[in-house]
């Protein structure tokens, strides 16, 4: 047992790390090896050094420093808002995902039925006009085709200003959450 | 005389009752680990001043974390990370400031000769464990002023069983070479 993979060893040996056959193999060392036991007595005088510098007694008595440290604690939050506080923004955008759905189908729907797809789609009941070509008709029917047409127009802006509005509403909704929430927080 | 059981299963219901938000408990929490915090810190950084202000920063810490920790792990060893890394941080915030020269009063009694020699011995004790690198200091303290076992080290630091012996050897070597002269001539 030489250099310093003994050495360490041998530290592991003097903090009470080894068991077992390592600890005798190294206690029945110690008892021949003069050379490992002056490393061990060198060991014990540093961890004696060490022991004997004092932590410096503290500006604060233990009451007052416990006293400053409660008054540093910030308020901690009820465990049954926060268990539910990641709920809000998941329920919204839930909500927000279902009605861009509803709307993207039912937007579909009526663009299908303003072109006269309805029956193609296999979907006559939605569409009892029949199967015909709605904006060409109209236009051939001169100021008679002026309501189809109208309502193709209204259908098609509907499809863009509905999504937007939805989206504006959700955008609302969450800064409003947010804001809410910063300032319970913030009286907290 | 407190049985160590005792103390043990009364620090979890502390522990429990201040998960559940109860300050007092936590009170009481910090009023028995305190002087174990700041030791731990004072060895780091070597300042006493700071040393309380980190422990008490530390033990903020500790409150707002508390809810998440497992009672499976050591509350002290739990504790001693948090207050390490609040002794890193401090340190690193403020190298340029910390000084080394808040010397600790030696036990009244001593000969002024005899005050001045400890008071030297002190000093170049506390700067010889300051000169070691942060990860070596940390493992070196847990170790000889705390009492830890390498498990408990390598846990608390959350580092390898074989890490935390190569640094407590680097750390005493280096700790043999400075303070030769003192270990050759014994305390």
């Amino acid at each position: 047992m030489n250099g310093e993979h003994a050495l360490q060893e041998l530290e592991t040996y003097y903090d009470g790390q080894l068991h077992g056959a390592q600890q005798k193999r190294i206690a029945a060392h110690l008892e021949v090896c003069a050379e490992c036991r002056a490393k061990l007595a060198r060991l014990e005088r540093l961890s004696a050094l060490l022991g004997e510098v004092p932590v410096p007694k503290g500006q604060l008595t233990p009451e007052r420093f416990t006293a400053q440290v409660r008054l540093q604690l910030p308020p901690r939050e009820a465990p049954g808002r926060r268990r539910h506080q990641w709920a809000i923004p998941a329920l919204l955008v839930g909500a927000w995902t279902f009605i861009e759905a509803v709307s993207l189908v039912s937007s579909g729907l009526i663009l299908a039925l303003t072109l006269g797809l309805g029956e193609q789609l296999g979907a006559t009941w939605l569409n009892p006009a029949g199967g015909s070509w709605q904006i060409l008709q109209s236009l051939e029917l001169g100021w008679r085709g002026a309501l189809p047409l109208f309502s193709f127009l209204t259908s098609a802006v509907w499809m863009v200003l509905l999504p937007l509005a939805l989206l504006g509403g959700i955008c609302i909704l969450f800064w409003g959450w947010w804001v809410t929430w910063r300032h319970v927080g913030a009286r907290e | 005389m407190i049985e160590p059981s005792t103390v043990a299963i009364a620090d979890l219901e502390l522990i429990a009752l201040a998960q559940q938000g109860d300050r007092q408990a936590f009170g009481e929490l910090v009023m028995r680990y305190r002087e174990r915090v700041i030791g731990v810190v004072y060895r780091m950084c070597g300042d006493s001043q700071l040393a309380e202000d980190a422990a008490q920063e530390a033990f903020v810490r500790a409150w707002q974390q508390l809810p998440r920790y497992q009672p499976r792990a050591p509350f002290q060893s739990w504790l001693y990370r948090i207050a390490l890394n609040r002794a890193t941080d401090v340190l690193r915030a403020d190298r340029e400031t910390v000084e080394v020269n808040d010397l600790p009063l030696v036990a009244p009694g001593l000969e002024p000769e005899a005050a001045m020699e400890r008071n030297a011995l002190y000093e170049q004790v506390r700067r010889a464990v300051l000169a070691l690198p942060e990860a070596s200091r940390s493992v070196l303290i847990l170790r000889e002023y705390e009492g830890l076992s390498y498990k408990e080290i390598a846990d608390t630091l959350d580092i390898p069983l074989g890490t935390v012996m190569s640094r407590l050897n680097y750390a005493r070597g280096r700790l043999r070479e400075s303070l030769g002269s003192w270990l050759e001539e014994g305390v």
